[in-house]
């Protein structure tokens, strides 16, 4: 969802947007990728059309809906603050020693 | 065949029937649009990598169709957890109903025994189906399932009231005095004596069986077989005399038992609503137990299966 954030995008885009956002460390398995769009439409938080000016390959453009914008907002609350509290449990990383 | 066609061919294979035709064409054309994306900018072969097996893709896309994965566990336990009703509910009616009526006890109790597996397998199958826990709902039909039963227990009670009791001791004391007889009769046949009827036939439903106060003893099953003659008399105890020995002395030591136990082995009627409630929880306690044992295993079985389809994949 949070890669819809900044714009509708098919889903090839969205895995390609994950993994250069991640730097390469979100390696979705793009064949699921799909379900899980899926899901999340059926649920009401992105909406999915067929592009019409796409031609070949066909596309199927998702976007974020209202309700998928909050939840995407209650959602990343959620992990922040849990980041955050992992964040202060942990010792803080040693840094590495040239040379 | 190139890989991305091979892969959109595996993936229209296993997707198979299992969603409707608008939406599988609707997957396999979104699925081949990120597929040719992909191959014109990494190539086909790293492209179908990155798709992943098809087979996986497909059953993922199945079990979002469905909403395995976002609907409440109550929708998705609906069906197995009729039947899970069904089969406590009809077989324990049964057996309440056919109180009085030895001939059905047999089958009572085989339903009794059997049936609520079938629904336990049932159950088992919805959580392979869907992958989920639904030992909450499935628990929740089975507290259902107790408490119609007990309700169905108190309907049928009232027919074992305090008339009933002189039938019923009446009937123990005929089966005691039955087996008492055939007790003589053994011990004839140990003195050598051989006499004309073999000392014991068939089986009772008498009250010292199962502890339904309520079974009338059935004397044609209780009745000695005849033997033709002494020397066939003489045969059948040398074969069977331990056995029939052994079996006369219990039985007649469970019908003494039974008529010394009649005053206790009749429920209080009406049963009051606290025992009711408290043999309700307990029924669904144990329903937990089962039902969060067969949830994990076929769990675990689902797990193993899905580990293996990725290694061959």
């Amino acid at each position: 969802m949070a890669a819809l954030a900044d714009g509708p995008k098919h889903g090839y885009a969205v895995a390609k947007a994950v993994r250069e956002a991640s730097a390469g460390a979100l390696k979705l398995g793009e064949g699921q990728l799909y379900p899980a769009l899926h899901a999340l439409e059926e649920e009401g938080w992105i909406a999915g059309e067929w592009d019409p000016d796409a031609g070949e390959p066909p596309r199927r453009v998702y976007a974020l809906t209202e309700a998928g914008t909050a939840e995407l907002a209650r959602r990343a609350a959620r992990w922040f603050a849990f980041a955050d509290a992992v964040a202060r449990v942990l010792p803080p990383a040693k840094p590495e020693v040239a040379g | 065949m190139s890989p991305v066609e091979r892969t959109l061919a595996e993936l229209r294979s296993a997707l198979g029937d299992r969603l409707p035709p608008g939406a599988s064409e609707a997957r396999l054309r979104e699925a081949k649009g990120h597929l040719l994306l992909a191959a014109a900018e990494l190539g086909e072969v790293e492209a179908v990598r990155r798709f992943g097996p098809a087979r996986l893709v497909a059953n993922a896309m199945v079990r979002a169709h469905r909403g395995y994965e976002t609907a409440g566990a109550g929708r998705l336990a609906l069906g197995a957890g009729a039947l899970m009703f069904l089969a406590v509910f009809l077989p324990y009616t049964y057996m309440q109903v056919s109180l009085g009526r030895p001939e059905e006890l047999n089958k009572a109790i085989v339903l009794v025994e059997w049936v609520p597996i079938f629904g336990l397998l049932a159950f088992m199958g919805r959580v392979v189906q869907t992958r989920r826990w639904l030992v909450l709902p499935g628990a929740l039909w089975s507290a259902a399932a107790c408490v119609a039963v007990l309700a169905v227990s108190v309907g049928v009670n009232p027919t074992i009231d305090a008339r009933d009791l002189p039938a019923v001791r009446e009937n123990t004391r005929k089966e005691v005095a039955l087996w008492t007889e055939r007790a003589a009769d053994v011990a004839a046949w140990q003195r050598g004596e051989y006499p004309l009827r073999a000392p014991f036939f068939g089986r009772t439903y008498g009250t010292a069986h199962y502890g339904f106060a309520a079974f009338p003893t059935s004397e044609e099953y209780l009745s000695g077989e005849r033997v033709e003659s002494r020397e066939a008399a003489k045969a059948a105890w040398e074969t069977n005399g331990a056995a029939w020995t052994k079996e006369v002395s219990e039985r007649l030591d469970d019908a003494r038992s039974s008529l010394a136990a009649l005053p206790s082995m009749f429920p209080p009627h009406p049963i009051p609503w606290p025992r009711l409630a408290v043999m309700a929880a307990t029924g669904t306690l144990w329903s937990v137990v089962f039902l969060s044992v067969a949830n994990g295993l076929a769990l675990a079985a689902c797990a193993l299966s899905d580990r293996r389809r990725m290694w061959r994949a």
